[in-house]
């Protein structure tokens, strides 16, 4: 790409992201540097320090998600390198299904978590069914060892993150590195620390920040979990809040400093130890096909670790299926009764279009900037590309009730940001929330991509006499669409799923999308539970549709595009 | 039959194009099928249809059956007798976002009217004073200053935030909404609103039908911003099963019965900060023994002690009684949800067994739950003098879009037609058409032989219970902020610390030592209690937040001491 061109597209980026991002933030957070006689003041920061409590809090949320990258590299990466590495039985079927958790809508799977390890819940009933536990003394599950059940959960729902991420990793590495390394006689141990491992480390990191950022910062399951000693809920309890009080604020002015200081430092970490990147793949690999019982073993391990992790999808199902569920370990009866209710609805249908128009159209808007920002951070040497990459982060720190206020306030008549809402519509505004809070997953993949790509590849494009721009568009996209679609599909599924803007934003009922729909049946007296889990199935049928149909259909195109 | 043996029946260009384009068609199908679902279930009539004539906007945090049940029929109604079609344009929140959205809502309004139309600079004091309620007016001659000029430009004007009317929520959250000026009792031109129909039906608002307040509750607003449009109480939904395995064999019939240790961790509470209607209901848990202790106290009377001097020590006494036993309920809580649904829900899944919650709650899910021989796991009772009745207005907004039809909806609500749809039984005549609401209604005139034989909850008597309680708003009324802080500062913040000690304290069979040392509550008592509430009324959160470190320093101290108390069974 020719410097103006690059130059360009740094300055479109930081314009988008100074009125987007930092303004709507700016607007709600300027209230934690202001002090009540309206001077600048940094008491209210210190203050968060100074309490034990936001202290213990802090700490817990670095805990959290330290652990849960942790858990979630260790399931994901083994994960991807069977997969990849190995023939196996139901092997394109499980790959799919891994991908499970991420259709799960967030109220929804609260339910389902709750019908099954609640303390008269399946889990609990099976147990005592089978004489495994005191039915006077049941365990609550949900009630005691908070931490540990949100970790567990946190690691089941995000290590498809990183195996995603993994996945195209390895996909772009060349497997004649390794064959090379094979036939000097390294050892597949030491093949894989010293030549897989490094060679697939911006893959691990990519979806380690993402899952570090996001573990540190989630509010919803820890909500489920009812903790209090975290430092999301802190803040989401300060800012329902009726007083006006700048604590929160503060709060969360600190949450977004440690977690660049948290982004920042890793990354160093990661420059100064990476191999730097080889070239593209020469040769597709040969998966190994495995002898039965191995090949079954294998199986079995996917099979494993995906049946846990679809406990709240069952959990839901079963739910919205049944007619009373309650002290057995499966529902009492079984009714449709619930999908005609909730089908019927005259919300659904109104919220299942706005969805699908809200979250494609911020799904190619996010490719479109990721692909910008992670070439300026990548690719050019312009100053101030790390702060614009970093900053493409952010959106996961910052919750995402700071977001939908700031957005509300600056497009409010008068403002100069007025014309974003189309008289009464909030669609664009809905599609810019959603797609800058769902931008780090595509900057990611997309970063990921341009690092394994080597920029030879491009420059000798450039030497046979094609434009730069052409050359990009003809070269290296194509290389990198694995990671693009990837970090689409993140993006679009996420945003299908989006809550907290959504909550504040689409104010009429004409524009809610199906999230808002299920949370306002999931108040409903009495059956909302059940309405809200058949609805839910039909938003995980509908996600799970398209994300399996994506795979079936890229599966085999992602394949021939790795031996062209 | 299998693939195979379809596509061998298919013209040869067709299996071709079939077994190159296989899966995708499949994949395109299933899409397809599942986008058709819901088109294929779709509802025929619509209250929100997108062609309409006019709208009416109303916030509000009421149920959906509630809001579809009456925009139905109000829809109709209307129909019937104007031509025209409405479209009801429901925006639902809970009362916390309402609050939060209506004050930020007006405030950029009123900035506008200020900076434009004014040419004036918008300032912090100018947006904190131009809704306080509390703003001393000058007094005649005296020349206003720029805050007291905002005030008086502010309720004097029009500022619209296009919304119509506010439904729904606890009457303190409508006496808060009326102060700031965002509720209005009529239009500038004094043709609607709530003080049109005072004007137009002056037999609704006496004390045979709508009384303008009962037992110390108020049913309407004194100066017609807001009216009642049902009743609604606090009290406890509990699960019998649970119960009965903790071994509690008596029922809940009193708030002191949440506070038996045998429910540790079993008691679902709201956190009062983010839900008015549990910071009521821990008021009037105060109030009740403020009420039992001056009883007490006139009952011992002390030599040359006045009737005023007994009430003030009760006071004080019942302030701190109330207060501790609010402690021990909270030390059995589960946990503090923000959700006040959530409770009820809870209880009738055994996840927990007992809760307090709003009576339409408790009894939907007793209903729900009800086995065909009668029996219900779930059961919900209103704690006899320990509950106010209270109610849930209907308000009109100041700048109100469409003010004719928002004072036609309030009409519509209060009329015979709209009390029946609170709590007739769907299918009765003039009854909700899906969904019984299990509301009562706010008009004492409809609790008729007549009425009763279709309503849900014939039995209730809610003019007669609330005669159990009198309601004092001078005793606790400037402590209520007090009350919340305190909840949080003592058991939610340190909720942690405040169970473990709890469950010590009960193993060790309350020593007399530690259990005191537990619920010590000297450190806020009734005169410390006011004085907190003066200074959390100067809104300083940086006191705030520094007190509300300290106290809960100190409370942590007692609680950790407590337990080493109860370990060496003092």
């Amino acid at each position: 790409m020719s410097r103006t061109v690059s130059y360009a597209v740094f300055v479109v980026m930081s314009v988008f992201f100074a009125c987007f991002f930092i303004m709507p933030i700016w607007s709600t957070l300027q209230a934690a540097f202001v002090s009540s006689k309206g001077e600048f003041t940094m008491d209210y920061i210190w203050e968060v320090f100074r309490n034990p409590i936001n202290r213990e809090c802090l700490w817990n949320s670095f805990l959290i998600a330290v652990m849960t990258t942790i858990g979630s590299i260790a399931i994901g990466l083994p994960l991807a390198l069977l997969f990849t590495r190995y023939e196996f039985p139901g092997k394109n079927l499980m790959n799919s299904l891994v991908l499970l958790p991420m259709i799960l809508p967030p109220f929804v799977g609260a339910i389902g978590v709750r019908a099954m390890m609640g303390q008269s819940g399946s889990v609990n009933s099976l147990l005592i069914k089978l004489g495994l536990m005191n039915a006077a003394h049941p365990v609550d599950w949900l009630g005691a060892g908070q931490m540990k059940g949100i970790i567990l959960l946190n690691v089941l729902s995000h290590f498809p993150i990183l195996y995603l991420n993994i996945c195209a990793a390895l996909a772009n590495l060349d497997p004649a590195l390794e064959e090379a390394a094979a036939n000097l006689g390294c050892k597949p141990r030491a093949r894989f620390w010293k030549i897989t491992l490094p060679l697939i480390t911006p893959g691990i990191f990519a979806g380690g920040t993402i899952v570090f950022i996001w573990a540190f910062t989630d509010l919803g399951v820890p909500l489920v979990f009812d903790f209090t000693r975290v430092m999301s809920v802190q803040i989401f309890n300060g800012l329902k809040d009726l007083s006006g009080n700048p604590f929160p604020y503060a709060m969360v002015v600190v949450m977004l400093f440690f977690t660049v200081i948290c982004y920042v430092t890793s990354k160093m970490l990661l420059e100064k130890s990476t191999a730097a990147g080889g070239g593209r793949a020469t040769m597709g690999r040969e998966t190994i096909v495995l002898s039965k019982t191995s090949g079954r073993l294998c199986s079995t391990v996917f099979g494993l670790c995906i049946f846990i992790v679809v406990l709240p999808h069952l959990g839901v199902i079963l739910l919205s299926l049944s007619s009373d569920w309650y002290r057995t370990w499966l529902p009492e009866g079984l009714t449709l009764r619930h999908y005609r209710d909730v089908l019927g609805h005259e919300l659904t249908l109104k919220a299942i279009g706005n969805s699908l128009k809200y979250a494609s159209i911020a799904t190619l808007l996010d490719i479109v900037l990721g692909i910008g920002v992670a070439y300026v951070s990548v690719r050019t040497r312009i100053r101030g590309r790390q702060v614009l990459d970093a900053m493409a982060m952010l959106p996961l720190a910052v919750p995402g009730l700071v977001m939908a206020f700031g957005y509300l306030a600056m497009t409010r008549e008068g403002s100069p940001f007025h014309w974003l809402m189309l008289g009464e519509d909030p669609v664009v505004l809905l599609v810019i929330a959603y797609s800058v809070r769902r931008l780090p997953y595509v900057v990611r993949s997309a970063s990921a991509g341009f690092q394994q790509v080597s920029p030879t590849l491009e420059e000798a494009a450039q030497n046979l006499g094609s434009p730069p721009l052409k050359s990009l568009l003809k070269i290296t996209l194509p290389l990198i669409a694995p990671n693009l679609i990837a970090g689409g599909l993140l993006a679009f599924s996420f945003a299908m799923l989006e809550v907290s803007d959504s909550m504040i934003l689409a104010q009429q009922t004409a524009h809610y999308p199906i999230t808002k729909a299920i949370y306002s049946l999931v108040s409903a007296l009495g059956d909302g539970p059940y309405l809200a889990a058949a609805l839910g199935v039909w938003a995980m049928v509908f996600l799970g549709v398209t994300l399996i149909g994506a795979g079936l259909l890229l599966g085999k195109k992602l394949g021939a595009m790795f031996r062209a | 039959m299998s693939l195979d043996s379809i596509s061998s029946k298919l013209p040869p260009g067709l299996a071709a194009f079939c077994s190159r384009w296989g899966k995708e068609l499949g994949v395109v199908l299933a899409l397809l099928l599942t986008l058709a679902a819901p088109w294929v279930l779709k509802p025929k009539e619509s209250t929100a249809s997108a062609r309409y004539d006019r709208r009416l906007v109303i916030i509000t945090p009421h149920n959906q059956k509630i809001r579809q049940e009456f925009a139905t029929a109000f829809a109709r109604y209307w129909k019937q007798k104007t031509g025209e079609k409405l479209n009801i344009d429901w925006r639902v929140q809970g009362t916390s976002e309402i609050s939060i959205f209506l004050r930020s809502e007006y405030s950029a309004a009123f900035e506008q009217l200020w900076t434009q139309k004014l040419g004036k600079v918008w300032t912090r004091e100018i947006a904190m004073a131009f809704a306080n309620g509390k703003l001393a007016m000058p007094a005649s001659g005296e020349k206003p200053t720029l805050e007291q000029e905002a005030r008086k430009m502010f309720m004097e004007s029009n500022a619209s935030v296009g919304i119509d009317l506010f439904f729904g929520g606890g009457s303190y959250d409508f006496q808060k909404q009326a102060a700031a000026g965002f509720l209005v009792s009529s239009t500038p031109d004094g043709r609607n609103g709530v003080g049109e129909l005072f004007a137009k039906h002056p037999d609704w608002f006496t004390d045979a039908v709508i009384p303008q307040s009962l037992s110390g509750e108020d049913f309407a607003d004194k100066d017609r911003r807001w009216v009642g449009s049902c009743l609604s109480s606090m009290g406890i939904v509990f699960n019998r099963d649970a119960l009965k395995r903790l071994g509690v064999t008596k029922e809940p019939t009193q708030w002191e019965d949440l506070a038996n240790p045998l429910l540790a961790g079993q008691v679902a509470l709201s956190d009062p900060n983010k839900s008015g209607t549990v910071a009521k209901a821990l008021e009037q848990i105060i109030q009740q023994q403020m009420q039992l202790a001056i009883d007490d106290v006139k009952s011992h009377p002390k030599p040359f002690q006045s009737v005023k001097e007994q009430t003030e020590e009760g006071i004080g006494l019942g302030w701190e009684r109330g207060l501790r036993l609010i402690v021990r309920i909270c030390a059995n809580a589960r946990y503090f949800t923000d959700a006040a649904t959530k409770i009820p829900l809870e209880v009738s899944q055994g996840d927990a067994a007992a809760g307090m919650c709003i009576d339409y709650y408790g009894r939907s899910f007793e209903e729900q739950v009800r086995k065909t021989d009668g029996t219900t796991r779930v059961g919900y009772v209103t704690p006899v003098g320990g509950s106010s009745v209270g109610v849930d207005p209907v308000g009109m907004m100041r700048g109100a879009p469409e003010p004719e039809l928002a004072t036609a909806f309030m009409e519509f609500v209060l009329s015979d037609e709209g009390q029946k749809i609170w709590n007739y039984r769907p299918g009765a005549p003039g009854g909700p058409e899906k969904a019984a609401l299990r509301r009562l209604p706010v008009r004492r005139d409809f609790y008729t032989e007549a009425n009763r034989q279709y309503m849900t909850d014939a039995a209730v008597q809610p003019f007669e219970d609330a005669k159990a309680f009198t309601y004092h708003p001078e005793w606790t009324m400037p402590l209520f902020d007090v009350i919340r802080f305190l909840v949080r500062v003592m058991c939610i913040d340190l909720h942690d610390e405040q169970r473990e000690s709890w469950r010590i304290l009960a193993q060790a069979d309350f020593p007399p030592r530690a259990t005191a040392m537990f619920e010590d509550t000297k450190l806020v008592n009734y005169q410390a209690a006011l004085k907190l509430a003066s200074d959390l009324k100067r809104n300083d959160k940086e006191q705030e937040v520094k007190t509300a470190r300290e106290l809960s320093a100190v409370f942590r101290g007692q609680y950790d001491k407590s337990r080493e108390l109860s370990r060496r069974g003092q």
